[in-house]
């Protein structure tokens, strides 16, 4: 009957159903569960209040968005470029619609194989930084509690005047940068280029809090630390295990690649302490205890040696220390100890192993789930060891896929601002600075010159997750001359780290605060907020220098699955902000050693001033990075394959054919696209990159290869090379063989093969530090071979402190009879220069009976809607107005025993004495013993908001405790990542 | 050409809100109006299911019937759309619609509601296609570009769908056919007596305590 | 009962001058009239691959747009 008659009485009298009521906007009755959107939107009317002002209508539009209109009519002069989403690693390329200079509208890219025009809300979204309104505009300094503007050369001229005044008087250790890995591949490099000149180690970035021990373990064990196959690969896997991954927020597009693999049959599983929106899709989802990963992945591990599933050949012939192992877990792992440590029974774990076992290739992926513990560095083993049993890596469709963070984390890591090594992991002893004093074409002795003495040249620096310990500590403990005096934040926030009561004590004693961002971030507000008095420095100066975003500029960005792409610039930066190039240009010139940091690059003018040319830094990249083949990936070559994205295969990422790029006449056949690292050798051999690593069954010129010789030929008298017959397709050694130098070459008769040119460079050198890359070409274009060796993996990693992944319980825990079974670590008295707690710390946390104060398990992560410390996006009104508030995830039954309901406030505190003011989202996605924070939100500091202290207009539209204010002490024994996932609280009703 | 349509695959929308922001970014739409949403049903247990939910072009219009003034059309695609000017935001179309399409901007004054706006399937409004006055008021017309709403296009796992709904139907049900399932969220149970209807999928319980044993 | 009927039927015609309305489907009209086909006329905003005013060559665009765009599986299967 159609509605539109209303002659009937039987349609006035028809009952309409509940769940159309319920359907309601604004959800005025409440339904059995509340979805954690419309709970939140509820609360927060009165906050868009301020802004719906200014937009009431779309009839009516007010002041500058007139201006705007102009330019959205599409009859001027409109340009397309093309960018990719400066937000999370997966890579989402954006069509960037301008028109006379204004970013009017975005359109989708399905040409991509990597997104195919999908996008989350924060992809979908990125216009809104071409508005900006709530960027940080001028540049700022902090006058009596209130940030005034001042103008670019005051600012560097201060500020260079102040560093250089630090160093006279405390060395140039006294410096932190912390950089960034929003950064693009060149300015990350750049920087690290900045502060060798500068003279110290101190820099880092934001892979140290979040896969700095996914690095560590994973490079440790095959040779490189990064994902092993890629998210397109996933649809070739049978089954897949989620371990600390929540990509369904995380990395929202990868799930396009994994529900399509789902859809055709793939098992999904997913192990969480969370019932997360990855955890709905699941085939199957366990619950664990957070921080017990290696109990759970050992125990599956138990099962699959128990019934003889491991690939004994693959074992035999690719990797080492898989008996002891062996050992280990069958001792160790037995179904009663997993259960009473991760919380899961037998036939769970069995049905894990036997899923995995069962639908080979099976793939791997985890997250910070696994990497932000005390023993993240065991717990991604564990991870890679259950993959190396079941024969599934270098296999597609199998893999350790583990998910990057923010879109260029990967770039950064691999050439940027490490306190451990130089671009390319180039480590720091004097070999590797050699190489790069040549590269950069300066003096070694000069570099020399310029640290404090040539013992802080080689050691590592302190790392971004202990920089407040670097100002706190007592001096005579700390393994540098002087505490740090200066930070600047160069593009990271200080709300993703922990302890942020005791960051606060920081920032106000140093004698030096700089934030370089396009937003003020968090510090701005931290910094401007009343401390305690005896903290405050009186000298103290803080600065807010305005960067430009990535959309206004160029330059290339490593996606998660290592491919590179590159961002044409959409616009010009907006107000006086500047590209973190050239920033660091003007700031190297006040310092002393702009020439030296730009002489390889041409110059071209932005707003009058100069910038050094994008990709004549790439190319540098080029010529000195060969250890992880970051050599092959040209401006040229990547901008050709930016432009002919449909020609690319969505399930290989192999170029369908021949196809030729118009502008610069460059063919992409054979190409993977991105030309995911390694892409070895120069951009002439024409490499096509590897799109799975340590796949044998592939020739290494078609992207094929083994696992990496580095840790040695022998030991214990166990040959560490792989065994004979063990090799890529084609490859002339068929034997395993270690990594390629002059003298391994001139053995094997194959030296004269190099050219001239190319023997005069390689002589005396290896693969890595031949600036010819003649070795390589030789190595692997002549003769199939691997120029790192072929080796085999290590199960056993003898150099970590626990040489077979242990459980050992987390630093703040609710399990004190586990403590005594699984203790943590020993004390290290000098650790990245710091001393660092462990065994200590804990024991007096159980002594002090802190699980009986704090009996929930307290852990933080991620959201759809915004990313990272959140400041950017929580100042995108499009992204604020869907989580208004921050909050915290408790259990009907902890939540009840409190007297805390649905929606209302409470007091989240925790052992450091902070107290979080947050709203009680009760639901059963956590356990009874278990809380949840988003890590987004900052700008709200123990109830107080701190709106007052951002600078005037540039406040973030949505401001929130930080989970970070209340989080404790704890880091991981190899990279010093910060234990986020697993601390403890109580929750008090407010 | 068959009606345009949407309908969202509930297997695999993962409540990203790409839609939602996809929709305010090509329409700048204000604070405060939503013209799509994702709603979420059994959220945090198994069973969790979302969807997406904007204006459904009915064929049989409920806002299109109750409209005093009748400011309400449909163009030739199926497309329902309206009249800004005609509207006097009366709010009686609201009432009527199942899916809360029909939106009001907040305006903060007690009982003071702006024009109606809702979600226009990005074929604008009554305005001349592609000009400044239809922007201003209604938003982009993508079709009129030869485009299709930003929403669908935007979804980060292909989960909504809009377009031709012979098209779409088709690219649904190829989906179904292959996985065996996904219809049931749409009221194919009900409709058909089916046991799948309403039921969290096989296995997906949780399993095991996070105390360990406790 | 002659009575009676004439009337119903008097009431029923002296009420027909308070004018109801019509109830039938209200099938509105857009004020322009113009189908999406006929296009914007904004060549820097319109997707390539169709004709303006080409009803057919729209519907095949669109078609294939959504093909494109929505349906990964022929480009992954």
């Amino acid at each position: 009957m159609l509605l539109t008659k209303k002659t009937s009485a039987a349609a006035s009298g028809a009952s309409s159903s509940p769940f159309v009521h319920s359907l309601r906007r604004g959800m005025a009755h409440a339904l059995p569960t509340m979805d954690r959107r419309t709970f939140l939107r509820r609360s927060g009317v009165g906050i868009g209040a301020g802004l719906a002002a200014s937009q009431l209508s779309l009839v009516k539009k007010a002041g500058a968005a007139d201006a705007e209109q102009k330019a959205g009519t599409g009859k001027g002069k409109v340009e397309v470029k093309r960018t990719v989403c400066t937000h999370c690693s997966v890579g989402c390329a954006i069509d960037a619609v301008v028109e006379n200079g204004v970013w009017v509208r975005q359109e989708p890219v399905f040409d991509s194989p990597i997104n195919l025009g999908a996008h989350c809300a924060k992809g979908a979204s990125v216009r809104e930084h071409g508005h900006g309104e709530h960027r940080l505009r001028y540049p700022m300094k902090l006058v009596n509690g209130k940030y005034e503007r001042i103008s670019w050369d005051t600012a560097l001229e201060e500020i260079s005047a102040r560093m250089l005044e630090l160093r006279k008087e405390s060395g140039p250790d006294s410096v932190y940068v912390v950089g960034s890995s929003k950064h693009n591949n060149e300015q990350s490099y750049l920087l690290r280029k900045f502060m060798s000149f500068w003279g110290s180690n101190n820099c880092d970035h934001q892979a140290r809090i979040c896969h700095s021990t996914t690095v560590a373990g994973v490079a440790n064990t095959w040779g490189y630390g990064a994902m092993t196959n890629s998210y397109n690969d996933m649809q070739n896997a049978k089954a897949a295990l989620y371990i600390g991954s929540n990509a369904a927020e995380a990395h929202p597009v990868s799930m396009l690649h994994l529900l399509h693999a789902k859809e055709t049959g793939c098992k999904v599983m997913v192990v969480d302490p969370r019932f997360t929106r990855t955890a709905a899709k699941a085939d199957k989802y366990i619950r664990i205890r957070s921080g017990t990963d290696v109990a759970f992945l050992f125990g599956v591990l138990y099962h699959i040696f128990k019934n003889g599933w491991e690939d004994k050949n693959y074992i035999n012939a690719r990797v080492y220390g898989m008996d002891d192992v062996k050992a280990d877990v069958m001792a160790k792992w037995t179904p009663d100890k997993v259960q009473d440590v991760c919380g899961v029974d037998e036939a769970t774990v069995y049905e894990v192993a036997k899923t995995m076992a069962e639908n080979r290739p099976s793939t791997l992926v985890w997250c910070m789930g696994q990497t932000q513990h005390s023993i993240g560095n065991a717990m991604v083993r564990a991870s890679c060891i259950v993959q190396l049993a079941l024969g599934n890596i270098g296999v597609s469709g199998g893999g350790a896929n583990i998910f990057r963070g923010h879109d260029n984390v990967q770039g950064a890591t691999d050439v940027g601002p490490n306190p451990d090594s130089l671009p390319g992991y180039y480590g720091l002893a004097e070999g590797s600075w050699r190489h790069y004093a040549k590269v950069w074409d300066v003096d070694y002795e000069w570099i020399k010159s310029r640290y404090a003495s040539p013992a802080m040249m080689t050691k590592s620096g302190i790392t971004v997750s202990r920089w407040i310990d670097g100002v706190l500590e007592n001096n005579d403990v700390i393994d540098q001359d002087s505490n740090l005096r200066a930070v600047i934040f160069w593009g990271h926030a200080p709300n993703s780290q922990t302890r942020g009561l005791e960051m606060k004590r920081a920032m106000d004693k140093l004698d030096l605060l700089v934030v370089i961002d396009p937003y003020p971030s968090a510090t701005a507000a931290m910094a401007a907020m009343p401390g305690k008095s005896e903290d405050l420095n009186p000298k103290r100066a803080v600065y807010l220098l305005p960067a430009a975003t990535q959309f206004e500029t160029s330059g290339s960005c490593t996606a998660s699955n290592r491919s590179l792409q590159w961002r044409e610039k959409v616009i010009e930066p907006l107000w006086e902000s500047r590209s973190d190039h050239m920033i660091m240009y003007q700031l190297a010139q006040k310092l002393g050693f702009g020439n030296e940091l730009c002489k390889n690059y041409k110059m071209q003018k932005v707003k009058g001033m100069d910038e050094p040319v994008i990709e004549d830094i790439l190319r540098e990249i080029n010529r000195s990075n060969w250890t992880i083949g970051y050599t092959g990936q040209s401006p040229e070559r990547l901008k050709a394959h930016m432009r002919l994205m449909h020609a690319f295969d969505v399930k290989t990422l192999r170029a369908k054919g021949s196809v030729v790029d118009k502008e610069t006449g460059y063919d992409i056949a054979g190409d993977y696209f991105g030309l995911p690292w390694p892409c070895f050798g120069t951009p002439e051999l024409k490499h096509p990159g590897s799109p799975n690593l340590y796949d044998t069954s592939k020739h290494v010129m078609d992207g094929g290869g083994n696992f990496r010789a580095n840790f040695g030929v022998e030991r214990n008298g166990v040959n560490l090379l792989a065994e004979d017959g063990s090799h890529s397709k084609g490859a002339d050694i068929p034997t395993g063989y270690p990594e390629f130098d002059h003298v391994l070459m001139k053995k094997l008769g194959w030296w004269d093969e190099l050219t001239d040119a190319e023997k005069a460079a390689a002589e005396g050198k290896n693969w890595k530090t031949d600036l010819s890359g003649g070795i390589i070409r030789v190595v692997m274009k002549n003769h199939g071979c691997h120029p790192f060796g072929n080796a085999k993996a290590r199960a056993v990693v003898w150099n970590f402190p626990d040489p077979i992944p242990q459980h050992r319980e987390p630093i703040y825990g609710t399990r004190p009879d586990l403590v005594a079974k699984y203790p943590s670590h020993d004390d290290m008295k000098t650790f990245w220069r710091l001393p660092t707690l462990y065994k200590s710390l804990q024991q007096k946390n159980v002594d002090d009976k802190l699980y009986e104060k704090f009996p929930i398990i307290l852990t933080s992560g991620r959201l759809v809607e915004y990313e990272g410390g959140g400041d950017e996006t929580r100042s995108n009104p499009w992204l604020a107005e869907l989580q208004q508030e921050s909050f915290v995830e408790i259990n009907p039954k902890a939540a009840a025993e409190r007297g805390i309901t649905n929606g209302s406030r409470c007091w989240v505190v925790t052992p450091t004495g902070a107290r979080l003011n947050v709203q009680a989202l009760v639901t059963e996605r956590v356990a009874p013993d278990t809380a949840f924070m988003p890590f987004h939100f900052a700008g709200r500091w123990q109830g107080k908001d701190l709106l007052a202290y951002y600078p005037e207009g540039a406040a973030p539209i949505v401001r929130g405790e930080a989970v970070n204010t209340a989080t404790t002490y704890g880091y991981d024994s190899v990279t010093m990542m910060q234990e986020t996932k697993t601390t403890i609280c109580n929750i008090e009703k407010a | 050409m068959a009606r345009m349509k949407f309908i969202c695959d509930a297997e695999r929308c993962i409540e990203c809100n790409a839609c939602v922001t996809a929709c305010k970014n090509e329409h700048e739409v204000p604070w405060g109006v939503n013209r799509r949403r994702v709603v979420t049903l059994n959220d945090g247990v198994p069973g969790e299911k979302s969807i997406s939910v904007a204006c459904m072009h009915c064929s049989d219009a409920p806002c299109m019937a109750v409209c005093p003034v009748n400011c309400f059309y449909h163009t030739d695609e199926g497309v329902v759309l309206h009249n800004k000017d005609t509207c006097i935001g009366c709010g009686y179309c609201s009432y009527a619609c199942p899916f809360g399409a029909p939106q009001f901007p907040s305006q903060g004054t007690f009982g003071v509601r702006g024009k109606m706006d809702k979600c226009t399937f990005c074929a604008g409004g009554p305005e001349a296609h592609g000009s400044e006055e239809e922007f201003k008021k209604y938003g982009r017309n993508r079709l009129a570009e030869g485009k299709l709403p930003a929403c669908a296009e935007m979804c980060s796992t292909k989960a909504l769908l809009g377009g031709d709904g012979d098209v779409i139907a088709d690219i649904f049900r190829t989906r179904v056919i292959t996985r065996g399932k996904g219809a049931e969220v749409w009221g194919w149970g009900t409709a058909y007596g089916s046991k799948q209807a309403g039921q969290p999928p096989q296995g997906a319980q949780p399993n095991g305590t996070a105390n360990g044993g406790k | 009962m002659k009575a009676a009927t004439f009337l119903a039927v008097a009431l029923v015609l002296g009420t027909a001058a308070c004018t109801e309305r019509e109830q039938a489907l209200y099938q509105g009209k857009a004020e322009n009239g113009k189908p999406a086909y006929e296009g914007t006329g904004v060549s820097a905003f319109t997707a390539p691959g169709w004709t303006a005013g080409d009803r057919n060559s729209w519907e095949q665009e669109l078609k294939a747009r959504a093909q494109r765009g929505q349906n990964e599986y022929p480009r992954v299967n």
